[in-house]
């Protein structure tokens, strides 16, 4: 063998330049953000461990929280596992297998996570009680939220090089084992992040068990705020709650380092060869078909019936108007819209520099602001009702403490798609308009801004999307008087005014759904999950 | 690599019953595309042949059938006597061809480190008895590499493991596909050199697919060279180099200057004077006075370069020739050189980079070596 000629190596062991110190103002701007997020957990804590540590003792070992315990984990395990088997088939059959359709079904498969879990769960009890319950809750939330599992599952599958199944058969493997040895182990991280993402969802979901009479820790929390603000039970509760949601955070983040293993090498890759199913292509059809309706088929087309049943109305205490659409309408839209631009304001200088400077003060900012994923929205209301009860009394039940808690919540996903962005553009772009004589401002403004302004965009709008369809903060912290459309599919479904409900959830699934289409339009699948 | 290359293989127990490689008539179809058209190919054991074509000639999809990744539209793949594809009818499963498969970029299984990607296609007994050290010692790579992700391989590397797991199992064929085109270039000599040493230590027959000709004379046995999803001509590198079956083979295989001229005999008057024919294949029309292309390799120019001396030398029997240096490309080991007869004929001589002529200057030349020619 030859001796490695020393300069071959030379050009790829040049290390990248290293950034200076980053700008003060945006450092302090980021910290105060990362304050922020952390406000509520700090407040929950308190308020949990405040007292003796008898009485906190004697709070938390209560048969109560066993009960709690077992209902929410036993739920999450069950939809863990019905969403991990049927979204490992739907990736299968549509990006492996010829069944008819296929690209339909690309596109039609992550479309129920556009539609709150509320709104669907609504239309299932309105079809009949008997959903009512935990089988009616693990039906509702899996077909809610199977797509979580679903999209990184097919982008896993899509990644595979097909030359490493093909190998596997030359080397004597039938096509199940290729599948099994070779395949199937590459899916795991993809698999298990997903499935780790659903929990997460099923353990802070609250609207669709509230409305399914399914008590889990977070229903538990909006029973305690409305007997009379028990705090320190809420409080003690919502302990418990982060405790698990942060255990699978964890479990997640530390995932996602090995999501993929991607190719080794980057040369071309050719397209997979579908597998052909034969006379399997009518049960795959009818399997596809089947959960689709499930998820978003019976959904929309309850709504679209009760939306025909205006003599059904008057089980309403207070007549659905137009008027009274629309007004409700443009206040979610309202809040919507300030949520996303004070959101995707207070998340640019965290992304920014979470991009462009990597050491370890900005990296604890970055990892602060992703908490609130594992964070309830309810948790965050109950803390901020308490603390604009105790010490900012003025802002209590204000629009402005509510836009400020949807911006606490749904910071992770401003900050991840600016950051996304941020991340692409290249400091020699910066370096070359310093170069041409433009200043940091004026770089700032005419550079790096356009550059970013695609990821400021998604941030907006997925916030806008998120805050629409956001049940318990809004229920909990919405000023007296004022309505949204979630608000509102709560008040009159929880008094089975499913016809009332109708026009509200109409509007809300439309809304939702546009959105999610242009996003995922405009920024690409993997934006909407 | 002083290791003892291990034995015994299964390669080696087929080799005494002649497993033959034999395609006949093969056709592959895809959409409106005649993609492989007629295909007749023999492979004796032991062989390696190379199949060489531009992209898009259909080779890939050659090596996709023979393993049986895709089926064949018509036409009869056996090998060792086994029936692996008939038309529509047959179509024999890849698992259970024995036709050893390494792909573009080797693609290892990135979840297994290097031992468990060598053993994969290894019964548990086969197991027990195989000592991946050695099989990696065959293909140049330490011992030591066995417990390595493939991920921390480089390309080379993850080649020859690639090819290691492609032989374990002894299969009674290889095939490769343009395992090298994703190296850059130094690496490519070296792991050619290393899988082309590991094949012939296997005594195995081999497939490999590449559009680089180096890669194409240097490793082969025989050359395949494929056009338009048919093979026009199968012949052994000095045959394919030295006797191209036409002239666009001609074209496509090294570079061919090509003037017009008259044979006399056994040999061709042309503007670069009476010429030797290649005499050991009979041709039609040799000795007819025809008039034929004659195929003429830059490297047979050979130059009189002798700046004292210049007119001295010119017309002499040595160097009966003279023309003007146009241009120059130096390329270190050698140089390409334009030039032009006097009465406008241009063409390029390839000569060693040590001693090279000036532009402008006139430079006495003979052919060396025999021509080839091509009815006119």
């Amino acid at each position: 063998m030859n001796s490695p000629s020393p300069y071959r190596a030379a050009a790829s062991t040049a290390a990248a330049p290293r950034d200076h110190a980053p700008p003060t103002v945006l450092l302090l701007l980021a910290i105060l953000v990362s304050a922020l997020v952390l406000a509520p957990i700090a407040v929950t804590v308190f308020d949990a461990v405040r007292g003796s540590v008898v009485g906190t003792l004697a709070l938390l070992f209560r048969p109560v929280i066993g009960h709690l315990l077992l209902n929410t984990i036993g739920l999450a395990v069950v939809c863990a596992v019905g969403s991990g088997l049927v979204s490992l088939a739907m990736a299968w059959l549509i990006e492996r297998s010829d069944v008819p359709g296929y690209s339909i079904w690309r596109v039609l498969a992550p479309l129920p996570l556009a539609l709150p879990a509320f709104v669907s769960s609504y239309a299932w009890l309105s079809i009949s009680p008997s959903f009512q319950g935990a089988a009616g809750a693990a039906l509702v939330v899996s077909a809610s939220y199977y797509p979580l599992v679903y999209l990184p599952l097919a982008a896993a599958l899509r990644g595979l090089d097909p030359a490493q199944e093909e190998s596997a058969r030359s080397l004597g493997l039938s096509p199940l084992a290729a599948f099994c040895r070779v395949t199937l182990p590459q899916l795991r991280p993809a698999l298990l992040g997903g499935t780790l993402l659903l929990v997460l969802h099923v353990l802070t979901e609250f609207g669709a068990f509230a409305l399914l009479r399914f008590r889990t820790f977070t229903t538990a929390i909006y029973s305690a705020y409305n007997a009379g603000l028990q705090v320190k039970q809420g409080a003690l509760l919502a302990c418990v709650l982060l405790f698990l949601c942060f255990l699978c955070l964890w479990g997640e983040q530390r995932l996602r380092g090995q999501h993929d293993y991607a190719s080794i090498g980057a040369g071309v890759r050719r397209m997979p060869r579908r597998h052909s199913l034969g006379w399997g292509r009518i049960p795959a059809l009818i399997f596809l078909g089947t959960v689709f309706t499930a998820a978003v088929g019976v959904p929309l087309a309850t709504i679209g019936y009760w939306l025909t049943r205006t003599d059904a109305a008057a089980m309403t205490t207070t007549a659905v108007s137009t008027a009274q659409i629309i007004r409700v309408s443009f206040s979610s839209i309202g809040y919507g819209v300030a949520a996303g631009i004070l959101t995707t304001a207070l998340a640019f200088p965290v992304a920014y520099l979470a991009a462009r400077y990597h050491n370890r003060a900005v990296q604890l900012i970055e990892r602060t602001t992703y908490l609130p994923k594992g964070v309830p929205g309810i948790v965050v209301a109950l803390a901020l009702v308490t603390l604009s009860l105790q010490l900012l009394y003025p802002l209590y039940q204000t629009a402005i403490l509510l836009v400020l808690a949807y911006a606490i919540i749904f910071m992770p996903l401003a900050v991840v798609s600016i950051r996304a962005t941020a991340g692409q553009i290249e400091p020699g772009l910066e370096n070359s308009a310093r170069a041409l004589g433009v200043g940091r401002f004026g770089v700032f403004r005419r550079v790096t801004l356009p550059l970013t302004a695609p990821g400021l965009g998604s941030a907006t709008a997925l916030v806008f999307i998120s805050v629409c369809t956001e049940l318990p903060t809004t229920l909990l912290l919405i000023p007296t008087g004022a309505h949204t459309l979630a608000t509102e599919i709560w008040a009159e479904s929880s008094n089975f005014a499913f016809a009332a409900a109708a026009p509200y959830a109409a509007v809300l699934a439309a809304i939702s759904m546009l959105a999610a289409w242009l996003l995922a339009n405009r920024f690409g699948r993997a934006a909407v999950a | 690599m002083s290791r003892p290359v291990p034995q015994p293989h299964p390669v080696a127990e087929h080799r005494a019953n002649d497993p033959d490689l034999s395609i006949a008539g093969l056709r592959k179809v895809l959409g409106s595309q005649t993609v492989l058209d007629g295909i007749d190919l023999d492979v004796s054991a032991g062989q390696i042949i190379t199949v060489l074509g531009p992209s898009g000639s259909g080779k890939t999809t050659l090596l996709r059938l023979i393993c049986g990744f895709e089926r064949a539209d018509a036409g009869v793949i056996r090998l060792s006597g086994r029936l692996l594809a008939d038309g529509r009818k047959t179509h024999m499963p890849p698992e259970r061809r024995g036709v050893g498969y390494v792909a573009q970029e080797g693609a290892l299984f990135p979840h297994l480190d290097v031992r468990r990607n060598i053993e994969f296609g290894l019964s548990r007994r086969q197991r027990a008895t195989t000592d991946v050290e050695d099989l990696l010692a065959a293909v140049g790579l330490p011992a030591s590499y066995a417990n390595r992700a493939p991920s921390a391989l480089s390309g080379g590397e993850q080649q020859r493991v690639a090819l290691a797991r492609a032989l374990a199992p002894g299969p009674h064929l290889v095939l490769l596909d343009e395992p090298f085109s994703s190296l850059d270039a130094g690496l490519r000599v070296e792991t050619r050199n290393a899988v082309a040493k590991r094949l012939r230590d296997a005594g195995a027959t081999a497939i490999l697919v590449t559009h680089d000709q180096d890669e194409a004379l240097s490793m082969g046995d025989k050359v395949a060279v494929m056009h338009n999803g048919r093979l026009a001509q199968v012949a052994s590198p000095r045959t394919l180099y030295d006797r191209p079956a036409n002239l666009d083979i001609a074209r496509f295989i090294g570079e061919a200057v090509l003037v017009p001229g008259i044979t006399a005999g056994d040999t061709v008057d042309c503007c670069f004077g009476r010429l030797q024919l290649t005499t050991q294949v009979p041709r039609p029309g040799v000795g007819d006075r025809r008039d034929v292309n004659v195929l003429i390799r830059p490297e047979q120019f050979r130059l009189c370069v002798d700046h004292a001396a210049d007119n001295q030398t010119i017309g002499s029997d040595a160097f009966p020739s003279t023309a003007c240096v146009e241009q120059i490309l130096f390329y270190g080991h050698d140089a390409r050189i334009q030039l032009r007869l006097r009465d406008g004929q241009p063409f390029t001589a390839t000569v060693p980079g040590f001693d090279l002529p000036a532009i402008g200057q006139t430079v006495s030349f003979r052919v060396a070596g025999n021509v080839y020619t091509y009815p006119y």
